[in-house]
């Protein structure tokens, strides 16, 4: 009988091909891995529940510190030396979007005065980069 | 001397195949916990450029003022109000009058968390123009 021939077959799941599923990846993580290259300030960003997903790609960050210090590129920078900077970023990506990572104790002059100077050579698009809201303040 | 003439009759040793998936299984681990997604969230913003700022006249009626003072309060139209009171009141004058354009004017002295705290709020409200200025004291 037909029948008694798939009763006797016991399922068994292969193990042989484990090795290659792991070895890919293992490929899969190893490009896509990126060791934090930018160490920027210590900051507490500010909370946000509005906040959205940015594409990391055209991000250029400006780093703020509760002690007013500017970071641009891991160097701390005066708030002239932003203009020069950032246009020549802009123009190596005129998509640039300027993220600020500011301390969220930081005197709003500061971040004013950041602004005045995107504002000036035409680096308008901005994100002030939040923490999500856990619950409540 | 009969024991060593065996040893060498066995010809190279062979590497064993039987731990690459116990390794490829360890490195994967390794990659995977140091993976870090690079995610940032933030509240995007178009900063008004410094070319046509002349341009950017707007009647009275149509504005909405929130101010941050110095000492981290906060007013609605001058009026000393709650973070979580703005929310509502933005949506319900949006709702009468769709024209609406929020300015947050923030002391130099605030915090520039007090200034995003309103700003989220806003983003929550889904309110379009939002206009953010220094306030002058």
């Amino acid at each position: 009988m037909n029948l008694a021939k798939t009763a006797k077959a016991a399922p068994s799941i292969p193990t042989s091909s484990m090795g290659d599923i792991v070895f890919l990846l293992l490929v899969f993580f190893m490009t896509t891995t990126i060791f934090k290259h930018e160490n920027g300030l210590e900051v507490t960003l500010p909370r946000a529940e509005a906040a959205k997903k940015q594409k990391t790609e055209q991000l250029a960050h400006v780093w703020v510190d509760q002690k007013s210090r500017i970071s641009i590129n891991d160097h701390l920078v005066y708030t002239s030396d932003i203009q020069p900077v950032m246009k020549a970023r802009l123009e190596g990506n005129p998509l640039m979007i300027v993220s600020f990572k500011a301390d969220n104790r930081v005197k709003y002059e500061v971040m004013n005065s950041i602004m005045e100077e995107l504002k000036a050579i035409n680096a308008v698009r901005v994100v002030f980069s939040s923490d999500i809201e856990s619950g409540g303040r | 001397m009969g024991m060593l003439k065996k040893r060498k009759k066995k010809g190279p040793p062979e590497i064993s195949m039987a731990s690459t998936a116990d390794i490829s299984f360890l490195l994967l681990i390794f990659f995977i916990v140091s993976t870090v997604f690079n995610l940032e969230m933030g509240l995007p913003l178009i900063l008004p450029s410094g070319q046509n700022e002349s341009a950017a006249q707007v009647s009275r009626k149509n504005v909405l003022e929130i101010k941050a003072h110095s000492d981290n309060s906060i007013t609605v139209k001058g009026v000393p109000t709650q973070l979580n009171d703005i929310r509502r009141m933005v949506r319900e004058a949006q709702d009468a009058n769709p024209k609406l354009i929020v300015v947050i004017q923030t002391a130099p002295q605030a915090q520039y968390g007090v200034m995003i705290d309103i700003l989220d709020e806003l983003k929550m409200a889904k309110i379009r123009k939002i206009s953010i200025k220094m306030l002058n004291t």
